[in-house]
């Protein structure tokens, strides 16, 4: 038995789907965090169930790509019953959707979750008469606490397909609705349906009858406006708000360096460079000058022909030691304490707070609001924020959106890396990457053509983090950091480490070196570390620390690496999403990465310090 | 009480944003300036970051005064608290993370003594006023008991 799980988008699906399967899906209390259906097997009475969750749609004519999946979904599997999960608090707009499923005959079930937030705002809602109403089973349910799940499914196990047109007979209302009289026809005699009754609605039809039934069932109490609700309030006006989202950056910001800072400098340095460097270069087969040694252990510096083994992990760019040194001791702390951050900011409910403040400015650029949340998904890793565009209308969007995203926006390991190497200029590389991606974005805003819809932005109440699930979040999210970065460091280094000892790299950077000392006004060493970046960019940013320029060459090749090409994860994922588009952005990357780097090689020579 | 209250948060709101302003503008003339056992951060990070969002936090503090315990301005008042808690735990959180590993190369952790020393003062502003803006818990507390204004929302009684 195929069970799916549809829904608006944000009305706890996801959780129901963790609840019911014991699968760890990523949840959060905004739009877009499923964008491609999961699935998961679980057992009840007896039965063998495989559970979908399903991207959110408002309804069933697509309006992006993540509600194509879910009428993709649909249409693949029509024999599957069906939870359609309403928000209690706002039964009216997933009426909607419940009515086109019942009107397109599948076996529905309606999960009325978030019970708990609609008793605390004091709306009510009549379960027994809407069920009677819809000819559908309607459980009150609260996904987190998986209160009224086992009562859903019992329910599901029995559900039938009904008809719209019976939902009207129900209501009584198919002669009012059509402004027709019925004179008595046979379905209303026997009690069935009125053969007035439209089979297929409009959506105005559709939306008088979700007024109608709402107005039957749904009762509103006195609600007082609590202190929650006045801070969640100030929290969105752009007047109180902006102040406290620049206070939430800073601990945000504040919180990543002293946490990363005290593991990463005050311990695993040492377990490095003390412990397992040494290690390595003493009981490594075959000891230094070795072609294997070089590679796994320490390239070493030769100074007037006597080569001289490394002090640190970070130069030594061997495979075993810089990069695990990397991967664990720079990048992996930084990452950890990001994701951390970043569940907590989700589930307290402050990360959709943050996309109707940021809404006004990102239409600038031609996107909205919830653009903010593949931008912050792009700050731990850019595959998943250039997957979370799916949650952008437009073509044109998506096309900005994944264009400026690769560019302009470092990911964790670039920014521990930055933050490790070049600590006093992180946040001048951190500006003039931000500065690029909205002086590009409205630029492209006006060249691309298309059209950018305006779109309603849900708000959840703040609430108070659940422990497991956030522990959950974080674990999942790093587990998946690491199985993508060690294995793409490791074959990094070790293609650069293989260029260099053939001497490609030296090829390389002497015909590239018109391109990289006349117009980047960076050493032309810096082929190398670009050759890296393609690999991974945290990687890249160490290699470049290893060759001596001034610190204005440095900041300059930085931002380089960091915007020229996206990482090979990106790259794929860019393809995948983007399609042909891809190849547009692609062209747009790579001038804008000579139009911005250059901009900045004139910067510096204006100001007479290159 | 309630003039009691209106003048306690008046008087931390004043403190609140005159530190914060110094913090903001020493940072950016680029000194340091220290009054022991106060002393302000320096740095486009702390100082400037962490200095704006002091000042922020006088102004909702200053602003939350008035109409003192109606739900919306008790929510200004707590948000400027809120504000003062970011930066002072994230200066304790600097603290403690200094404290922990040894500064010598062959050592791993700092003793107890040398961890504890190292919150000797001086500290920043934020740290020294975060115990004053503490009674806001109680400020909060007392509004429970509060009468709905006649908009449906609720107000300190006048006790």
């Amino acid at each position: 038995m195929k069970v799916l799980l549809l829904g608006h988008p944000n009305v706890g699906k996801s959780v129901i789907f963790n609840r019911l399967t014991g699968a760890d899906v990523i949840s959060s209390n905004y739009p877009g965090t499923t964008v491609d259906y999961k699935k998961g097997l679980m057992r009840h009475r007896g039965k063998d169930i495989e559970v979908i969750d399903v991207p959110g749609t408002f309804s069933l004519e697509p309006r992006d790509k993540a509600e194509t999946v879910a009428l993709d979904m649909l249409r693949d599997h029509p024999q599957a019953r069906i939870i359609c999960v309403i928000d209690a608090t706002k039964l009216e707009r997933g009426l909607y959707l419940a009515l086109d499923l019942i009107e397109k005959g599948h076996a529905i079930v309606v999960a009325l979750n978030m019970w708990d937030v609609a008793r605390d705002k004091n709306i009510s809602v009549d379960t027994v008469k809407l069920a009677s109403l819809l000819g559908v089973p309607v459980i009150p349910t609260v996904a987190v606490s998986a209160e009224g799940l086992s009562t859903l499914m019992d329910r599901l196990l029995a559900v039938e397909p009904t008809g719209i047109a019976e939902v009207y007979m129900r209501l009584k209302l198919a002669g009012l609705m059509t402004g027709q009289t019925c004179n008595g026809c046979s379905g209303c005699i026997a009690g069935q349906s009125c053969a007035l009754a439209p089979s297929v609605l409009s959506s105005e039809e559709r939306w008088a009858l979700v007024e109608e039934i709402a107005r039957r069932t749904v009762i509103i109490g006195h609600y007082r406006h609590t202190l929650k609700d006045a801070i969640g309030d100030y929290t969105v006006k752009p007047l109180t708000g902006t102040p406290f989202a620049i206070a939430i950056l800073y601990a945000f910001w504040s919180i990543f360096s002293t946490f990363s800072g005290l593991i990463t400098d005050g311990f695993l340095v040492k377990a490095f460079d003390r412990h397992w460097l040494p290690w390595l270069q003493r009981w490594f087969p075959g000891g230094p000058g070795t072609w294997i040694y070089s590679v796994m252990v320490d390239l070493g510096h030769t100074t007037d022909g006597v080569w001289t083994a490394s002090k640190t992990c970070l130069e030594s760019f061997g495979v075993l030691t810089s990069g695990l040194y990397l991967e664990i001791g720079v990048v992996l702390p930084a990452v950890f304490i990001f994701y951390v951050m970043l569940a907590l900011l989700e589930d307290v409910g402050y990360l959709p707070r943050l996309a109707v403040l940021m809404d006004t400015f990102l239409h600038k650029i031609g996107l909205h609001g919830y653009a903010i949340v593949p931008t912050i998904l792009s700050l731990g890793c850019n595959v998943p924020g250039v997957e979370a565009t799916r949650i952008l209308e437009t073509k044109k969007q998506r096309f900005v959106m994944m264009t400026i995203l690769a560019i302009f926006i470092p990911c964790g390991a670039q920014i521990a890396i930055m933050h490790d190497v070049i600590p006093q200029y992180t946040g001048f590389v951190m500006a003039y990457l931000f500065l690029g991606y909205f002086v590009f974005g409205f630029f492209l805003n006006r060249i691309i053509p298309g059209t950018t819809p305006d779109i309603i932005m849900d708000v959840p109440v703040y609430q108070r983090p659940i422990l497991r699930d956030v522990r959950r979040k974080v674990a999942m999210r790093t587990k998946s950091f690491l199985k993508d970065a060690i294995p793409f460091v490791t074959l990094g280094i070790l293609i650069v480490n293989i260029l260099y000892a053939q001497g490609a790299i030296d090829n390389l950077a002497r015909a590239s070196a018109p391109v990289f000392e006349g117009w980047f006004g960076v050493p032309r060493q810096t082929a190398g570390p670009l050759l890296a970046a393609f690999l991974r960019k945290d990687l890249a940013i160490a290699q470049l620390s290893a060759i001596p320029m001034s610190k204005y060459q440095l900041i300059t090749a930085i931002v380089l690496v960091s915007i020229y090409f996206p990482c090979i994860g990106t790259f794929f994922m860019m393809l995948k999403e983007g399609g042909k588009a891809f190849f547009g952005s692609l062209a747009v990357l790579i001038s804008v990465a000579f139009t911005w780097v250059g901009l900045l090689h004139l910067v510096w020579i204006v100001l007479g310090v290159q | 009480m309630v003039r009691l209250w209106q003048g306690y948060f008046a008087l931390l709101g004043a403190a609140v944003l005159f530190c914060g302003l110094l913090e903001f503008l020493s940072a950016a003339a680029g000194h340091q300036l220290a009054f022991p056992p106060a002393v302000f951060s320096t740095g486009a990070f702390r100082g400037l970051w962490g200095g704006l969002v002091t000042i922020f936090s006088g102004i909702f503090l200053l602003k939350g005064i008035r109409d003192f315990g109606e739900v919306h301005q008790l929510a200004k008042l707590l948000m400027g608290c809120i504000l003062l808690w970011i930066v002072a735990a994230t200066d304790i959180l600097a603290l403690i993370a200094a404290a922990i590993p040894n500064a010598q190369p062959e050592l791993w952790f700092n003793s107890l003594s040398a961890f504890l020393q190292s919150f000797a003062p001086p500290y920043t502003p934020a740290v020294i006023l975060l115990p004053f803006s503490l009674p806001v818990m109680l400020c909060l507390h007392i509004s429970g008991g509060a009468k709905p204004t006649a908009d449906g929302s609720h107000t300190l009684e006048n006790r």
